[in-house]
């Protein structure tokens, strides 16, 4: 099993950095990746800005923690933190165990929709995971 | 730690390891497990159940002779005069200052002849070291690579490896070892460990060392012992308040400092650094290393500059998130005013001050 493989849903966007994106009337919730927790290991801490701070598309916002290593987070779009994942304070490991459910990062109001334009699909996804790692 | 040069130093285990599907990392020149399943999981196998740890790239030194302990008590500031044969001591390798050359386990197998336990990195130092002060009838050998070395660690322990031995273990007390055959093999078994919890030590010849190694797995499994890597192996320690050369302790720090004056034998005679040591402790150090915890949410990470009183007075030495003990934890050298628990202080989290106060160690002590 090549380190590509594993679950990335195909109504989700990508960044290079591992993070993912959906999209519901202007609203895009965030989350890391199910490679990027994966590599992380034990996630034990979520550090993200509060409701009302201003993010910036492919700007560092916030980073993961896990007992090992400190991982920075990228944001996917811009726009403006609507919401934060309030489970993440007391679970941290929630982002392992359900990165694309329970463990979102935060919501955030976009700011401009072309922006997701620039990034990947499932597919391509998977495509950039297997190249990175080899 | 710098990457090394040229390609990475592998213990017998490796190819094993990679098969298991182990997260393998540089480890101070060493290929390594970091992990197996999850650092977390295989953190608390060990505080509540056992693990199984490859420690094989240790250093061995190995001291033999007449003059054998006097070497060992000249380069030494623990007092191994106090060791019978089949006794274990924890001890530093002292320099003139009173710094740790290293921080190391020696073994008393006979009247004249030790073994010393060294950390990997400092295995060609240390030897070096020891045998420049090597006087009379002494040999001093770097045996590093006829010693494989398994670490068997937590409550189960003592059950999983009796199974594997006929000499008894339950008389077996803490800091002493015995040499004895595992699975038809001379090995030296231990009842030492840098986890916090029982375990045992086995020293044994590598060419033994996988075939002991899934035997372990294998009598362990009907009691929930998981192979562990070196990121639980730090956890464990951290929480334990067990030392990690190079990150808590090193040339630049005095026994003294690292809060070791149970170990600091200053009647035992002349030793390397006794004098220094003797300043420092009638003087009293100015700087202790001191456990605490964040009040603030965050993680302190090794290098993290401290701030006490507004003013900076070091870094964390060690950091983490005890999977135990569910706090942030770290270690970091403190002004002796300022020294004591309860203290307040701030550690710079990548740009953001965060409060956080000292508080008694270890962290995490076994209940049993």
């Amino acid at each position: 099993m090549s380190k590509g493989d594993g679950i990335y849903p195909d109504d989700l966007k990508y960044t290079k950095e591992h993070e993912w994106i959906t999209v519901q009337g202007g609203i895009g919730t965030v989350g890391i990746t199910h490679y990027a927790q994966s590599e992380l290991g034990d996630i034990v801490y979520v550090e993200v800005p509060a409701a009302g701070a201003p993010v910036v598309g492919g700007e560092e916002f916030g980073t993961v923690e896990s007992v090992k290593a400190v991982s920075e987070i990228f944001a996917p779009v811009s726009g403006e933190v609507l919401e934060v994942n309030p489970r993440l304070a007391a679970h941290p490991e929630t982002v392992n165990k359900d990165p694309y459910g329970d463990g979102w990062l935060l919501k955030i109001r976009l700011a401009d929709p072309k922006e997701l334009d620039a990034l990947m699909s499932a597919a391509q996804y998977r495509k950039y995971i297997e190249e990175e790692a080899n | 730690m710098p990457p090394a040069a040229g390609p990475l130093k592998t213990t017998p285990l490796v190819r094993l390891f990679r098969d298991m599907g182990a997260r393998l990392v540089d480890f101070a020149g060493w290929e390594l497990p970091v992990q197996f399943s999850s650092v977390i999981e295989e953190h608390l196998a060990v505080r509540s159940r056992a693990g199984l740890f490859d420690v094989s790239h240790m250093g061995e030194i190995e001291i033999r002779g007449g003059a054998a302990m006097d070497l060992v008590q000249m380069v030494t500031c623990n007092d191994a005069a106090r060791l019978g044969p089949g006794q274990a001591q924890y001890t530093v390798l002292t320099t003139e200052k009173g710094t740790f050359v290293d921080d190391i386990l020696v073994y008393r197998r006979g009247d004249r002849e030790f073994l010393l336990v060294v950390n990997a990195s400092n295995t060609d130092k240390d030897f070096a070291w020891i045998a420049a002060h090597a006087k009379g009838d002494v040999e001093v050998v770097n045996a590093s690579a006829r010693w494989a070395q398994l670490a068997l660690q937590g409550p189960k322990a003592e059950t999983i490896l009796q199974g594997l031995l006929t000499a008894p273990l339950a008389g077996l007390r803490p800091f002493r070892f015995i040499e004895t055959e595992v699975q038809g093999t001379r090995s030296i078994v231990s009842r030492t460990g840098y986890t916090g919890e029982d375990g045992f030590e086995i020293y044994l010849p590598p060419q033994a060392a996988a075939d002991l190694y899934q035997a372990l797995l294998r009598a362990g499994a009907p009691h929930g012992l998981l192979p562990c890597g070196l990121g639980a192996r730090d956890t464990l320690r951290l929480e334990a308040r067990m030392l990690l050369y190079g990150n808590d302790v090193d040339e630049t720090t005095t026994v003294l400092e690292a809060g070791l004056d149970g170990i600091v034998r200053l009647e035992k005679g002349p030793f390397i650094g006794r004098e220094s040591l003797r300043r420092e402790k009638d003087g009293g150090p100015g700087r202790l290393l001191m456990g605490f915890e964040m009040i603030d949410p965050g993680v302190p990470r090794h290098g993290y500059p401290v701030r006490v009183g507004g003013e900076a007075s070091g870094q964390v030495t060690s950091g983490t998130v005890g999977p135990s003990v569910k706090k942030s934890i770290g270690l970091a050298y403190f002004p002796v005013p300022a020294a004591r628990t309860g203290t307040r202080f701030a550690v710079n989290i990548r740009g953001r001050d965060a409060q956080a106060m000292i508080v008694p160690t270890p962290f995490y002590r076994r209940p049993h």
